[in-house]
């Protein structure tokens, strides 16, 4: 020990008189906003005046995923060609895009009906579905592996028919999901 | 590993894997006083001290999915403030040279035997402020406050000790505080 090390403490009354700093009570909304903005936070579980402004987005987001999901799967209900290879389109979103927002909810829709009337016609949907937010891995404390490193999350998915992984790609291209700044990974489907 | 350690892992967990903004927010409560406090006293500067702790708060949830629980959050955290802060000091380097001697009270400042701790704090050179506030304010350990600033112990032991004198002399208590 040197000779520096045998300083003692400060009067120990004097340290604890140091009086307790709080915060300003604006910071943590500041920082939960700045976190939203780099997508490094959903838009589910918070309070305060952040809460609301973000539970009306995320609410009219799902909504309206709810309704392009749906509107998809009962108009592409058949299948033309089932020997056709099956590919999987995995839909990564980013929940605070505008694109979603309420405000764009008519020509969203508008999208995912034509969309969906030109796979109609040409029978190549299978299936198609929204995921929730909720989540839970088994074992319990494994990482998401489907959690994109840009905050997107896996939002959907659906199940097409096409003739190779090229046409699968231009459908890919082609959704309204991947146009409003979402992101399609096409994974092809083994056939069993 | 404490009860808290292990809540502040699994906040932090439900903030990597779900962007959970109700974890993130437990965790804010449950460290930001700390880190707010820390930040002040080492910048002594209310709007700078928010901006540091907003800036910390980004880069440890950017990085929170690389936290390894070898420390505790806390330590991470605060190790985070040290560095946003270290970062401002070295822009503004012309206001207050981070690692500049020159910046370390003088005899002159003996005047000033009747300003509070606070005030003298400030007036550290900051390597110094650094590990006063660490240690004798905050409570982190050598340990910790080596790893947070990237020095051995014992070179946070021997600053503390350079800190409490310099302050001493600050505070006029050199009479009255006997060794």
């Amino acid at each position: 020990m040197t000779p520096d090390e045998f300083e003692p403490p400060l009067d120990a009354a004097r340290v604890s008189r140091v009086s307790p700093i709080a915060p300003p009570a604006e910071l943590e909304d500041r920082i939960v906003d700045s976190l939203r903005a780099r997508g490094l936070l959903g838009t589910g579980g918070g309070r305060r005046t952040a809460w609301r402004r973000y539970a009306v987005a995320g609410l009219a987001a799902a909504a309206l995923l709810v309704v392009g999901f749906v509107l998809g799967a009962r108009s592409l209900g058949t299948v033309g060609d089932d020997a056709a290879p099956r590919y999987l389109l995995l839909l990564y979103e980013d929940r605070t895009n505008a694109a979603f927002s309420a405000a764009a909810r008519d020509s969203v829709v508008s999208e995912y009906r034509r969309w969906a009337g030109q796979l109609r016609s040409r029978g190549m949907l299978v299936m198609g579905e929204e995921l929730s937010e909720a989540m839970a891995t088994v074992p319990e404390d494994a990482r998401d592996p489907h959690a994109a490193s840009d905050g997107r999350e896996l939002g959907g998915f659906f199940v097409v028919r096409a003739a190779d992984l090229a046409q699968a790609l231009e459908l890919a291209r082609g959704t309204p999901h991947a146009r409003g700044g979402g992101v399609v990974v096409v994974r092809p489907i083994n056939p069993t | 590993m404490t009860a808290d350690d292990g809540d502040d892992r699994r906040l932090a967990q439900r903030v990597v894997r779900r962007r959970d903004e109700a974890a993130f927010r437990q965790l804010y409560a449950r460290h930001t006083p700390g880190l707010y406090a820390t930040a002040l006293r080492l910048t002594g500067s209310a709007a700078d001290a928010a901006d540091v702790v907003h800036d910390a708060w980004i880069r440890a949830v950017e990085h929170l999915g690389r936290f390894q629980g070898r420390s505790s959050l806390r330590t991470w955290l605060a190790g985070i403030v040290v560095n946003v802060v270290r970062e401002r000091w070295r822009r503004h380097s012309r206001e207050e040279p981070y690692d500049d001697d020159a910046a370390e009270p003088g005899p002159s400042h003996d005047i000033h035997a009747a300003i509070d701790l606070d005030a003298a704090v400030a007036r550290l050179a900051p390597r110094y402020r650094e590990v006063f506030v660490l240690h004798d304010i905050e409570g982190f350990t050598h340990d910790e406050i080596g790893h947070m600033l990237g020095i051995d112990a014992g070179t946070s032991k021997s600053q503390l000790a350079r800190a409490r004198r310099h302050l001493r002399r600050m505070l006029g208590d050199e009479a009255r505080e006997q060794v």
